[in-house]
């Protein structure tokens, strides 16, 4: 087939972390459907529901980056546009969470690992975010990596205190106070 | 992502031999195949999902207060499916 002479004019994130709205121009030869994949190639794309009639709504079904053709009955566009469904921090964001949950069930076979050393301890928090969030130890803390997380002090700075000790995302610094 | 393993002591601590310990047995449970690959709940599945390093550092936190810390680097890829 020749390729579609429709053209995506318009592909944007619905900012539900799962549909796109899709502007199409050019007229159809027959219906208008779409393909979507993970990868900009056609061959590994498949076909996604779509409502509405300009725009167009498709359901990815989960957020990331999306590559998507037209089609018609000519075929589908040579060229896939994309899109990115939900925030990079909101996938970052629900690792983290996954991670901790995934933790948090894990805390009687932590505790027994603990147990080696300590007879009688207890797991007491798995937390997603800084240092702050943990209050009670043993803990562990999934680091929160927000794309906007400049410094904090952590893990338990105060103004008196004689030490500060500071986290730019994944790297770990130390400072005296001055 | 990092995951900071960390335990609490009121004395001042000069080994890290039991934060790596806690780190270490962290680290076995999540590279257990079942964790290898996970779906979050937002339907996005990852994959290659392991622990693949490990540090530890002992923080002076306060006066007359130290943190014994393993950090351990977690590591997953977005899986590249087709959409349902």
């Amino acid at each position: 087939m020749p390729g579609t002479g429709l053209v995506l004019s318009s592909l944007v994130d619905a900012g539900d972390n799962n549909h796109a709205s899709i502007t199409v121009l050019g007229t159809p030869n027959g219906s208008i459907s779409f393909l979507a994949g993970r990868t900009p190639e056609v061959s590994l794309a498949s076909s996604v529901t779509a409502t509405g009639t300009g725009p167009y709504v498709v359901a990815l079904g989960n957020p990331g980056c999306w590559f998507v053709w037209v089609q018609d009955g000519d075929g589908e566009s040579v060229t896939p546009a994309a899109v990115w469904i939900g925030g990079i921090d909101s996938i970052l964001n629900d690792i983290g969470t996954k991670l901790r949950d995934i933790l948090w069930s894990l805390a009687p076979g932590i505790e027994a690992a603990l147990r080696k050393i300590y007879p009688d301890v207890t797991l007491k928090q798995a937390c997603f975010g800084y240092d702050q969030q943990a209050d009670q130890y043993p803990a562990i803390v999934v680091w929160k990596p927000s794309a906007d997380y400049t410094w904090t002090t952590a893990p338990y700075g105060n103004s008196s205190g004689s030490r500060w000790l500071s986290r730019a995302s994944c790297c770990i610094t130390r400072k005296s106070r001055s | 992502m990092v995951i900071s393993c960390v335990l609490l002591y009121n004395t001042e601590v000069s080994e890290l031999k039991e934060a790596l310990q806690f780190g270490g047995a962290v680290a076995q449970l999540l590279n257990q195949p079942a964790y290898v690959d996970i779906t979050l709940d937002s339907g996005l599945p990852l994959y290659g999902c392991h622990v693949d390093s490990a540090s530890a550092q002992i923080y002076p936190v306060d006066e007359g207060t130290w943190s014994a810390t393993a950090n351990l680097m977690w590591a997953g890829e977005l899986l590249l499916v087709k959409p349902s």
